[in-house]
Formats: C-alpha cells, sequence, structure tokens
C-alpha cells in the first residue's frame, strides 16, 4: 500500500480584506504519496501558493484537516509547528529568499543550527549538499556575488540540507532562464529520485509542471482535475 | 537675554524668519506646481504612524535642546538682573572713597555733590550714609555674625530712595510690596537706640523684633532696640548684600555716634529719575557728570560700579549660561542633526523602487527632493513647535533644581523666564537647521539610478573610482571645486541675503525690496540664461557681470563635473582644505581647533586617496582610524614613559609629530591654545575616527561568534545575522553609532572632569591641614584666640592641637623686574609660625635650591623676605569664561616653571604708607584649586606673620586656623559651635572647614549632575535613532523574516535577534563612548596646561558611569522591544508572497 506523506480533508482558507471575504481554497482535499513529485498549475489567484502554504503550516486554515506523515498540523502549537519545519520541511521560493548578508554557505546552514545541530557537522553537511548543487567551489560567495540560476541551487541545497520528508516550491523557476529552469529541474528530479523526498511544486510553466510525476489543476480555490504522468 | 554669540537676538530672529518665509515660499511653490509631490510627501507622514512618531520625536530633540538652553539663560539672565535691580534699589551711581587718598569722604563733600546736581533734572536725589563692618550678637540665642554691615541713613535725603520695608505682612517681595503703605516703615521713626535688622541678618543670628542686638565698634559694646525686620532691598541691600552678611540699620547720627565721628560719610550715593528700572539710559550722563565734578574739585572720591554696569554684568551672566548650555549641548544637537538625515535616508530607502518608478515615468530628481522636502517640513513644523515648548518645560524642571541645589547658596532667588524672541529663536531654528538636512538628505537620495532602484541592486561602491590616472585626479579635483565653488556661491547669497534683511529692516525699508527684487532677478537669470534672444537677459548680464560670467561657467560645465567628480578628487580637495586649516591653526592664529581638525581631515583625505589609487579601503580606513585616534588620545598609551620623553625632548615626537618635524628644519609654530570648543572638535573626530574603525573591522566578531558556537548553541544563527546586518548597512550602521558614542562620550569625559575637579576642590586637601576657621572682626579685635578661649574657661587642650594666625591686607606690588608697570593692589596674607607648621598647602613647584614642600614652607618661616605665590598670578591668554583676575600679573606660567628650574620670583611691594618699597621672593607656588575655593584669604600670596606685622602694623588677625584633635565633621561642628558660645562676646564666626568642604562637594556634585542631565538629552536622540532602525529593519525584511520563519526560526528566535542587532549597535556605541571618553578625560585631567600644573590621581567615576550607560542601554532595549515583538508576528505566508 503506497503511504500518504500529506492528507488534506476539505479544507477551507479565507482571506479577510476589510469587507470582501475571499474564499482563496474551498472545501478542497488532497492526498500526495511519499517521494511523489507534485505540480500544482493553475492561472493566477486559483489558490495555488495559499495551498502550498497551508500544507506547509505557514499559513492557518479555517476548517478541514491537515495531515502531514500523519501528523494532525492543526493539533500543532506555532512552536511545534516552527519545528516541525526545521526538521522535516524544506522551501524553495521563486526569489530564493537568501540573507543577504550571509554566504553561501552560512546561508545553507541556518535551518540545521535552528534546529540544534552542532555548528561543525552543520558545516559538513552543508558543504555535502552545496557539493550535490555544483557550488562547492563558491561556497564563501555572498547572494548579490551569485548568479539567478547559483541562487537557486543554494536554495535547493538549503531546502534539502536537513534532510526534509517534503521540499515545497513556489516557482522555483519562475525567475529563471529556460536553460537554467531546466538545469534547476533536472537537479530537483535527480534529488527525488536518489534521496526519495516529496516535492511540491507551484508552477506556472507547462513544461515544468510535465517533469513532475503527477499535476494538479486548479481554479477559483478548488481542484479541477488532475493527470498523471 | 538680549544678544547671543555676541549677535543680537532681534538680528538673529530677523533673519530666521526670513529664511523660513523662503523655506514657506518653497513649499507654496511645491504645492502650486507639483500638488502631487506635495500630496505624495504628505500621504508618507500618515502612512507608518509609529515610525511618524519617533521621527517627530528625533527631529524635536534638536529644537528642544536649544530651547532649553535659551530660556534657562534667559532665567538666569532675568533672575541675576532682577537681584541687581532689587540690590541697587533707588541708587543709579556710587560715589565712595579713593583708594590712596589720605582725606575721607565728609558731609560737605555730600552737601556740595547735592548742589551740584540740584539743577539737573535727571537726578531725584542725593544722599550719603554711613558703612562699617561690625560683629553683630544675638545676646538670647547666643549666635553671632562678625561681618553685618552697620549703616546709617540720612532722613533728610533719604526720600528719593524708596521706603525701608518690613518683613511682616509683606513677606513677598515685589513691586506690589513697595507700594503697600503697610509695609513702609520710616527711619525718622527710630529712636536712638533702636534698629532696623535685615532679613539676612535675622536668619543668620535667629533675632526677631523687639529682642536685643549687640554690636561691636572698636571693641566696645553696643546695645540695641530690634525695631523690625526689614527685607535687603532697595537701598540697605545695596550693603546688605555686600558679602552677604546682612546689615543692621540705624539713623546716621546714632551711626556716626558709635563710631565717634560726627561728620563721617563712606559713600555718596545718587538716585535718577526713573525708580528701580527705568534709569538706565540716564546713568552714563550722571556719572560723567559726577566724575567731571570729583576731578574738578580733586574730592576724595571715586565712582563704583553704577548699577547699568551691574546690569549689563548680569546679562553677559545669562548670556554665558546659554553659551554654556549650547556649548554642553552641542553633542546632542549633533547626534539630532544626524538623526534627522539618517530618517530620511531610511526613507528614501524604503522608497527606492517607488522612487525608482517615479522617476522611470518622467520625474525628474528635483521634483523627487521637492517631494521628500515637502514631507519632511510636515514632520518639522509640528516637531520643531513641539521641541520648543518641551524645551520651556525641561528648563522649567532644570532651574527648580538649580534653584534649590545652587542658587540658594548665592541668595539668588530664580524666577522662571523667557521671552518669545528666545522661543521663536528655537522654534526657528530648529525649523532651519531641519530643513537644511532634510535638504541635503533628499537630494543625495533623489540621485539614483532607475534601474538599480526598481531592480533593488545594491549602489556602487562611492569610494572606488574607474579613473585613476593623474589626468583623471586634476579632472576630479577640478569637478569637486565645481561643487565647491556652487555651495561657495549658494551659502553668500545666504548670507548676503540675510544680513540684507536685517539691514534692510533696521535702516531703509527699501533696501529689503531691492534685495528680494535682485535676488528674484538673479535666479530668473540663472533659469533663462540660455535664451539667447531676450533682451532682460541682457540686462542680466550687465547687472550681475562678473558673478553671472561664474554662474554661466558653472552651468556650463555641469556635466563635465558631474562625469569627472571621484573619491580622488574630493580627496585631494579635502587634503588641501586640512593642509590650510593646520597652516592657518598652527602658524598664523594659534587656534588649536583649526589645527587638530585640519590634521584629521588631512588623515582621512590621504586615505580616500590611497582608496582611490586601489588600495584595500579596509586597510586603509583602519589605519587613519588609528592614526587619528593615536594624534587625539596621546598620550594615554604612552604616558608610562611620557616624562621620560619630556626631558629627553621627545615628547613632542609622538604629541604632534608634524611640528617636530617642521621644528628640525628650524620651522616649527609657536604654541598653539583651545578652548571649550575643542571638547566638542575633540568628541567629532574621535567618534568619527572609532566608528570607522569599527564599522571596517567589526565582521570579526562574526568570526568570534563563530568560535563562541558550541557555547552558543541554537542562538548561534541569531547571534550570526545580529552582526552580519548591522555591518551590511555601514552608512545606517555607522551613523547610529557615532550618535551613541558621541553622546556617551560626551557624558563620560563630562563626568570624569566634574568628579576630579570635585574632588580636587572638596577632598581632604583642600582644608590645607586644618580644621576650623574662626573669623574675628577688626572692630572687636581678638588679638589671642588662646588666651581669650582660656579666660573663657575653655577646655583647650582636650580639643584643640594648634592654633594658626593669619592676617590679609591688599598691599600694592609689582614685578621687580618690570619697573615700568603700574602697583597694583594684591592680597597678601601673613601667616604665623603655628599656622605654617599645620599647614598642609601641596606646592605645585618651587625655586632652584629647595628640595621638597617642606624645605619651602621652613624657609617661608624663617625668612621675612620670602612669599609663597598662587598660579592666579600669571596672566591668563586663555581667553576663557569671566572677566581676567586684577592685580599682580607675572609672565609665564605654572607649568613652564614645572619645566625647567627657576630662580625665585621678585615683587616689590609698597610699604609703610606706601612711602617705601620691599622686596619679596616667591620660592614657591601652591596648587592653588584645592585650597582656594575654602577658605577666600588663601587666594593670596603668603608671607610670614612677622614680616607682615612690620608692614602693616597695629592690626590684628582676621582669622584663626586651628588643628582640632578629632578631624571628623561631627566633632569639629561641635567644637566651632562650642568655641563660638564661649567667645559669644567677641562675635566670632567659627566655621568647621570639613562641613565647609562638604556642602560645597554636594553643591557641586548637584550641579555637575544637572549638567550631565541636560547632555543626556542626547541619549534619548540615540535612544531614538535605533528604533527608527529597528521599524525600518523589520519593514526592509519582512521577506527575510518570512523565510526564516518557514526554515524554523521560531517567533523567540527572530525576535531575540532583531534586539541582539539593536543591542549590539548600542552596545559597541556605550562601548567607544566609555573608552574614548575616559581615555581623553584622564589626558585632560593629567595635562599640566589643564589644570594649572596641579598633580592629580585621577579616577574615573566608574559608578556614574555605568549608571549613564546602563540607563542608556535600557533605554535603547525597550525601544527595540516593540519593533523585535513585531518582526516576531510578521505572517509567514504573507511576508512570502509579497514585498
Amino acid at each position: 500500500m503506497v503511504e500518504q506523506i500529506i492528507s488534506a480533508q476539505n479544507i477551507v482558507k479565507t482571506y479577510d480584506t476589510g469587507e470582501v471575504h475571499v474564499r482563496a481554497l474551498q472545501d478542497l482535499t488532497i492526498d500526495i504519496e511519499r517521494g511523489a513529485m507534485v505540480a500544482i498549475m493553475g492561472p493566477s489567484g486559483c489558490g495555488k501558493t495559499t495551498l502550498l502554504n497551508c500544507l506547509s503550516g505557514i499559513d492557518d486554515i479555517n476548517s478541514g484537516t491537515i495531515h502531514i506523515e500523519n501528523t494532525d498540523l492543526s493539533q500543532l502549537d506555532d512552536n511545534s509547528k516552527t519545528d516541525y519545519r526545521a526538521r522535516r520541511m524544506g522551501f524553495i521560493f521563486q526569489f530564493y529568499n537568501l540573507l543577504p548578508v550571509l554566504n553561501a554557505i552560512e546561508n545553507i546552514e541556518l535551518p540545521l543550527l535552528v534546529s540544534g545541530t552542532r555548528p561543525g557537522d552543520a558545516r559538513k553537511q552543508s558543504l555535502k549538499m552545496l557539493d550535490l548543487v555544483g557550488l562547492a567551489d563558491w561556497k564563501t560567495h555572498k547572494p548579490a556575488q551569485l548568479s539567478g540560476g547559483q541562487r537557486q541551487r543554494v536554495t535547493i541545497a538549503r531546502a534539502l540540507v536537513n534532510n526534509p520528508a517534503i521540499v515545497w516550491a513556489d516557482e522555483p523557476t519562475g525567475d529563471l532562464d529556460s536553460q537554467t529552469a531546466t538545469e534547476i529541474m533536472d537537479l530537483m528530479k535527480s534529488l527525488n529520485k536518489e534521496q526519495g523526498q516529496t516535492f511540491v511544486i507551484v508552477t506556472h510553466d507547462s513544461g515544468i509542471a510535465k517533469q513532475c510525476n503527477r499535476i494538479i489543476h486548479m481554479r477559483d480555490g478548488q481542484i479541477e482535475n488532475e493527470e498523471f504522468t | 537675554m538680549d544678544s547671543l554669540f555676541g549677535v543680537s537676538l532681534t538680528s538673529i530672529l530677523s533673519g530666521l524668519m526670513l529664511v523660513t518665509s523662503l523655506i514657506i515660499a518653497l513649499l507654496i511653490y511645491i504645492g502650486w506646481r507639483h500638488r502631487l509631490l506635495l500630496s505624495m510627501g504628505f500621504r508618507n507622514v500618515i502612512r507608518r504612524k509609529t515610525q511618524t512618531t519617533l521621527i517627530v520625536i528625533g527631529l524635536m530633540l534638536s529644537t528642544l535642546i536649544i530651547s532649553a538652553a535659551f530660556a534657562t539663560g534667559d532665567t538666569v539672565a532675568y533672575s541675576v538682573t532682577n537681584g541687581t535691580y532689587w540690590g541697587f534699589g533707588n541708587v543709579d551711581v556710587i560715589g565712595e572713597v579713593k583708594r590712596d587718598s589720605p582725606e575721607r569722604i565728609q558731609q560737605k563733600h555730600v552737601e556740595q555733590v547735592r548742589q551740584h546736581f540740584a539743577s539737573n533734572e535727571n537726578v531725584d536725589g542725593v544722599t550719603g550714609t554711613v558703612k562699617a563692618y561690625a560683629p553683630a550678637i544675638n545676646l538670647d540665642q547666643l549666635l553671632s555674625s562678625p561681618q553685618a554691615v552697620l549703616v546709617g541713613i540720612d532722613d533728610l535725603s533719604f526720600e528719593a530712595f524708596g521706603p525701608l520695608l518690613s518683613v511682616s505682612g509683606c513677606e513677598e517681595l515685589n513691586t506690589n510690596a513697595l507700594e503697600n503703605i503697610n509695609c513702609q516703615l520710616d527711619i525718622k521713626n527710630l529712636e536712638k537706640n533702636e534698629v532696623y535688622v535685615t532679613n539676612l541678618l535675622a536668619e543668620e543670628i535667629q533675632i526677631s523684633k523687639n529682642e536685643t542686638i549687640r554690636i561691636y565698634i572698636e571693641n566696645s559694646p553696643y546695645d540695641f532696640k530690634v525695631k523690625d525686620i526689614i527685607h535687603d532691598n532697595n537701598i540697605v541691600s545695596h550693603f546688605s548684600n555686600d558679602g552677604g552678611w546682612g546689615g543692621v540699620v540705624t539713623n546716621i547720627e546714632s551711626s556716626r555716634s558709635i563710631l565717634k565721628n560726627p561728620l563721617r560719610v563712606d559713600e555718596i550715593l545718587i538716585s535718577a529719575q526713573g525708580g528701580v528700572r527705568g534709569t538706565l539710559d540716564l546713568i552714563p550722563g550722571i556719572e560723567n557728570d559726577f566724575k567731571e565734578l570729583i576731578k574738578k574739585n580733586d574730592l576724595p572720591i571715586r565712582t563704583a560700579q553704577n548699577k547699568s554696569e551691574a546690569i549689563d554684568f548680569a546679562e553677559l551672566i545669562g548670556s554665558i549660561f546659554v553659551t554654556f548650555f549650547l556649548i554642553f549641548g552641542l553633542f546632542s544637537i549633533a547626534a539630532g542633526i544626524m538623526l534627522i538625515f539618517l530618517t530620511f535616508v531610511l526613507l528614501a530607502a524604503e522608497r527606492k523602487a517607488e522612487m525608482g518608478m517615479a522617476r522611470a515615468i518622467g520625474m525628474n530628481r528635483l521634483q523627487l527632493t521637492f517631494a521628500f522636502i515637502a514631507e519632511g517640513m510636515t514632520y518639522n513644523i509640528v516637531s520643531a513647535f513641539i521641541g520648543a515648548a518641551l524645551g520651556l518645560g525641561v528648563s522649567y524642571a532644570l532651574l527648580q533644581i538649580l534653584e534649590s541645589l545652587v542658587f540658594d547658596d548665592f541668595g539668588l532667588e530664580l524666577s522662571f523666564h523667557f521671552n518669545w524672541t528666545g522661543f521663536f529663536v528655537a522654534y526657528l531654528l530648529g525649523i532651519v537647521v531641519t530643513f537644511i538636512t532634510v535638504a541635503l538628505a533628499s537630494w543625495r537620495s533623489a540621485n539614483i539610478n532607475i534601474v538599480r532602484a526598481i531592480r533593488d541592486i545594491p549602489e556602487p561602491d562611492l569610494l572606488k573610482s574607474k579613473d585613476t590616472s593623474f589626468s583623471g585626479l586634476i579632472a576630479a579635483t577640478g569637478a569637486s571645486i565645481w561643487y565647491l565653488i556652487w555651495f561657495v556661491l549658494v551659502s553668500l547669497g545666504a548670507v548676503l541675503v540675510f544680513f540684507g534683511f536685517i539691514y534692510g529692516l533696521t535702516t531703509y525699508g527699501a533696501s529689503l525690496l531691492a534685495g528680494i527684487v535682485i535676488s528674484a532677478f538673479y535666479i530668473w537669470g540663472v533659469t533663462h540664461i540660455n535664451h539667447k534672444k531676450s533682451k532682460l537677459l541682457i540686462l542680466w548680464w550687465i547687472s550681475f557681470n562678473i558673478i553671472a560670467f561664474i554662474t554661466w561657467l558653472l552651468l556650463r560645465t555641469k556635466q563635465w563635473a558631474s562625469n569627472h567628480q571621484n573619491t580622488g578628487g574630493w580627496a585631494l580637495l579635502m587634503l588641501l582644505i586640512g593642509c590650510i586649516a593646520v597652516y592657518w591653526g598652527g602658524w598664523i592664529s594659534q587656534q588649536a581647533f583649526a589645527y587638530t581638525a585640519g590634521m584629521t581631515l588631512a588623515i582621512f583625505s590621504i586615505a580616500m586617496m590611497a582608496v582611490h589609487f586601489k588600495a584595500q579601503a579596509r586597510l586603509t580606513f583602519t589605519i587613519a582610524s588609528i592614526i587619528t585616534l593615536w594624534y587625539w588620545l596621546l598620550p594615554l598609551p604612552f604616558s608610562l614613559f611620557i616624562e621620560e620623553a619630556t626631558t629627553s625632548g621627545t615628547a613632542e615626537v609622538w604629541q604632534d609629530p608634524v611640528n617636530a618635524l617642521f621644528k628640525l628644519f628650524g620651522l616649527g609654530h609657536a604654541d598653539i591654545s583651545g578652548n571649550i570648543e575643542m571638547f566638542f572638535v575633540s568628541g567629532i573626530c574621535i567618534t568619527a575616527a572609532s566608528t570607522l574603525f569599527v564599522i571596517f573591522n567589526a565582521d570579526i566578531l562574526v568570526r568570534v561568534a563563530g568560535f563562541f558556537q558550541p557555547i552558543l548553541g541554537g542562538i548561534t544563527p541569531a547571534v550570526r545575522t545580529a552582526i552580519s546586518y548591522p555591518l551590511a548597512s555601514k552608512f545606517r550602521t555607522g551613523m547610529t553609532l557615532s550618535m551613541f558614542t558621541l553622546v556617551v562620550f560626551s557624558l563620560v569625559v563630562m563626568a570624569t572632569l566634574n568628579y576630579n575637579f570635585t574632588q580636587l576642590f572638596t577632598g581632604e586637601d583642600a582644608q590645607g591641614g586644618f580644621d576650623i576657621q574662626i573669623i574675628a572682626n577688626k572692630n572687636n579685635s581678638l588679638p589671642d584666640l588662646r588666651t581669650e578661649l582660656i579666660n573663657q574657661g575653655y577646655d583647650l587642650d582636650t580639643e584643640i592641637r594648634s592654633i594658626g594666625k593669619l592676617q590679609s591686607h591688599q598691599f600694592k606690588m609689582r614685578p621687580t623686574e618690570k619697573i615700568n608697570d603700574k602697583f597694583k593692589r594684591y592680597q597678601v596674607s601673613g601667616i604665623d609660625s603655628d599656622f605654617i607648621d599645620n599647614a598642609d598647602f601641596p606646592l605645585s613647584t618651587f625655586a632652584k635650591g629647595y628640595s621638597s614642600d617642606q624645605s619651602v614652607m621652613s624657609a617661608l618661616k624663617n625668612n621675612n623676605n620670602f612669599a609663597l605665590g598662587n598660579p592666579q598670578i600669571f596672566i591668563r591668554d586663555d581667553g576663557g569664561f569671566g572677566p581676567p583676575p586684577e592685580g599682580l600679573q607675572i609672565e609665564g606660567s605654572i607649568t613652564e616653571l614645572q619645566e625647567t628650574p627657576w630662580e625665585p620670583i621678585a615683587v616689590t611691594f609698597k610699604v609703610a604708607d606706601e612711602s617705601e618699597e620691599q622686596i619679596f621672593y616667591i620660592i614657591g607656588f601652591v596648587e592653588s584649586p584645592i585650597i582656594s575655593g575654602t577658605v577666600p584669604q588663601w587666594n593670596s600670596l603668603f608671607i610670614n606673620y612677622e614680616a607682615f606685622s612690620e608692614m602693616h602694623k597695629n592690626n590684628y588677625p582676621d582669622s584663626y586656623f586651628l588643628v582640632t584633635n578629632q578631624h571628623d565633621v561631627e566633632n569639629t561642628v561641635r567644637i566651632a559651635n562650642d568655641i563660638e558660645r564661649s567667645l559669644i562676646n567677641k562675635g566670632v564666626q567659627a566655621i568647621s572647614l570639613s562641613q565647609k568642604i562638604q556642602e560645597s562637594a554636594s553643591t557641586s556634585n548637584a550641579f555637575s549632575s544637572l549638567f550631565q542631565g541636560f547632555m543626556s538629552l542626547g541619549l534619548i536622540v540615540g535612544v531614538a535613532a535605533l528604533g527608527v532602525i529597528a521599524f525600518r529593519t523589520v519593514t526592509e525584511r519582512r521577506q527575510q523574516i518570512g523565510m526564516l520563519r518557514a526554515i524554523g526560526y521560531s517567533r523567540k528566535l527572530i525576535a531575540f535577534s532583531f534586539f541582539l542587532e539593536s543591542s549590539f549597535i548600542a552596545l559597541t556605541g556605550i562601548i567607544l563612548g566609555v573608552s574614548l571618553g575616559a581615555a581623553l578625560g584622564y589626558n585632560l585631567m593629567t595635562s599640566p596646561d589643564f589644570t594649572d600644573g596641579t598633580d592629580i590621581d585621577v579616577v574615573i567615576p566608574w559608578t556614574r558611569v555605568l549608571i549613564v550607560v546602563g540607563i542608556a542601554y535600557l533605554a535603547s532595549a525597550i525601544m527595540t522591544i516593540l519593533p523585535a515583538r513585531s518582526a516576531s508576528k510578521v505572517p509567514v505566508a504573507e511576508a512570502l508572497r509579497y514585498e
């Protein structure tokens, strides 16, 4: 039997902006199996990023349940969710979100240090991960000294350094040229294959989505259809 | 207060009003031509309320400090002036006995003067009075005052001098009391055996109405019934305030009778028409008339300080107070200006993308600057007003404390007072200073690259120049000069308009109009200079010719200058200015501020030049900072061998290497001198250097933090980001660090100086080895205290170990070698062998042939031609506050004498009724600050008693100095009281010196605490700066906070990281300020030039310093908790999604 790493039932998320109530997710249900590489697609404003934020626990839902690795997120307080993220999740963002004042290796070891890994071990693991993404020679460079593709590789390394169960990626190639985008996708695919982590990728790009083994199409806060490749 | 730094306050106000009007006109212009820009500015004000509040607080602080300084000065000036008016009452011009005249003033002289002024309608009264010092005793309470003033008033000519006022029924002394018929007393009603006692004396000896007061004249007692207690005002206060002892008022005949001189007159008093306050304009004329009469008839009279002169002096005191507060507030004002600048630079950074977009769609730099100015002025106009008003409140609080702590001791009643001119000057000054700062910050912010702004690409390193060729350097220098000329042109224009306005306002209104028309015409010409066909432009060219040509040339070369300016050019220009300042300060004017500031500028300009030529910025500025700190803070690190270096002549190489170098070629400069402004200059230079040092090297701390990772554990990332972020924003961190450092530095220096001087003046040494001073009066002489005490049954042996005698007199003298100098009076004190044996007067230097303080004192005891000097007799050329000391003046200084062995200094005295001369040799100098504050008679030349008695015969000691067996305050006070009671018939006053010193120490401490409190206002600026930065940081790093939260940073860790970041800046500033302040304070207190050669064991008042910095840190911590909390509450998903 295939193990479901993510299981969300009837989740509702509304945004209250003064007089306007926006139902970003409407009674949405989704299950994702461990080791999958899932793409979430849809037009702007359909709720892709909201879904990713809610599933990863960085945003709260109004109703419904979300289980990650059989843990009910709604039962966790903020500190527990934070700790869970630090240990079991990795994040990749469109605009990299690296700390500009830290160099590549320091950026990568941040999640490890936060989750209590000994500094020496953290450095070793980070170097290994940096090597894995092909940037071992760039470890002392600050984000401003790296290209877009290199920054995204550092972000991926940071996302994977704590050996997470799930990697959340929000438009990971949105700010990259097509060749670099392909390289990044190849990298994520190989990591998915070799390390068995689950990847949930929000994207506009059908070319990127097609490289995943499952594509979820969203519209108006609901899943419109799914396709498996 | 009418003037500041010599410029009339009205003129300053007029100029400021003009500048403010121009600023408002500019705002109206912006609103009229660019309404959108104005709206942009205004809307931003309400965009972030917390940030706006902080900005308003920051902006108002400078105004607050200026306003508080003005109001404090105004109150002091008003109160001193008030006191002076009351002191003089209706007395306007005073004639007293000519000093060297053998003849005394007599009643006939009074008649002669009265007759002379009879036809002068400006004079409403002339009277003669008797004045003598006499001991006064309350026989019931057994309390005495040794120097009460016996005043004899002539009831026949007294009317013009106003009524005597009873205390009962008129407790509050004011103008109403003068008119209250129930308070008025008539001198005519005094019986022969009755007196009025002034309030000052009544309180001193606790005497009341109808009790008996005894006074001694020529050793004979006279008892009087106290008819009433009167206010020390009007004619009476003129006498009773003399020495602060209070007075006993009798009818003139009674006084003459007990003084056994029926015609005696001591002073002739003239009252002018106009009451107490309305006579100032008449006084000079009346006094000149009086002087002519004296000269013409060779009367034995000389004029004393008149009311008008006394009022001028009072106003000078007020002005000194304002200057003092302003100078000590300069650090806070500077910090305030830096905060304003920083605030607007941060605002600009926050809106960088918006500004980039605005520029992209066609808004020019000037328009962007206008938008910022509009916003800045909205904050400014409101906050400056709040600041000025709060300044009055601060001043009020300050003065309440001042009055209770300090002025009460001087008998000065403070009445809070401010004039609207001062208030508006502070308000407008706040507006103008803020406007200039905002305009500069706006101009800097508007100077953005559109692409960089929109894409948020970091600005290029300004220090790095592309063109490092020699020709490029020359061109760049030319470009820098281009900017300098514009600056000079605009400044000159502003100065001309400023003074033109004042001149136009005070003389011809037309010139004001002309000035405005000319300015407008010039500006029109600048904007139309390329319109070749305009006839008006030809007129413009003709009218402004040279200036027009310079303007044209500048406009034509604008692009060239903009393209060529770089670090190298600015560095060369700065180096040039620095060298000129060094030359002017060292070789032309001998001004330390120009010399030292020029030197600092030169050091940093060389560093900039090196960076221009590709030297590593970090290394270069680190070296430059170290050299600057070394230059300013010497001899601290070398103090261990500085003495050796001085004797071997190498000290100067360390202290002033430039001059040492020039001296090698015989081109060294003369000694340079500096005043109080050096405190500010040193603060700025030291702070700038240390800030640069930290900013360029603090990444070492990151490595240190890395080293401690195993200990720090989970907070390592917080520590790392807390240090990395501030270091990544060098400008804003540097500015905030400077503010903190500057204010803490100034506080520590002040605390160190105050503490050590207070210790010096009020330490055990200040007692000079004695415990009690007994003050006697020649009218009830005390030839031998020991015998008198034994006669009164006092147990002498149990309590007293030794009794020394001292008698003072002002002798005429001059340095013997200066045969052309006039003889001037100077106080000389004769001291007997008991005094000399027990005196513990530390000496700062002694003449050749003496090996110790003891050998000098021994020589003084045994030689009737030796004297002990006081450093105050040296000619003072430091231009310090207040008039220079009068009397004997000798060239040189204590420092010079300390450096080289010296021969005894000969001084010639006039003796034997000034018919003969006698030479005395000064063989040593006392450390004057230590002892002169305790006993006024110790501020003199000391000779032995035998020599003194030979010159000044038939007199008895003024004071006795006792060494008791028990030296503590409690016992010396008890013994002093016992002696006073035992000698009640002599009316002596016994003072416990330790108690006196203790009291003055607490006053001194309170006063210095108050000054430090005022200076601490600057800390609020530093704390506000941290708050502004912290809030800004949260906004700026919203997305990064989201990411950190996403990857596992807990809320606490985020908050802690932000808190740590602010703490890093605050603590670094505090550590820098404390160490630099302590170093400079130490250097000053160990510099003989600064301490008049007094040897001081410098102590840094760590407790006081730690309290101040503790409060500063606590305040900054509280200020940053709010933004840290807000950072921790950033919603993760939103932060990640939106900018």
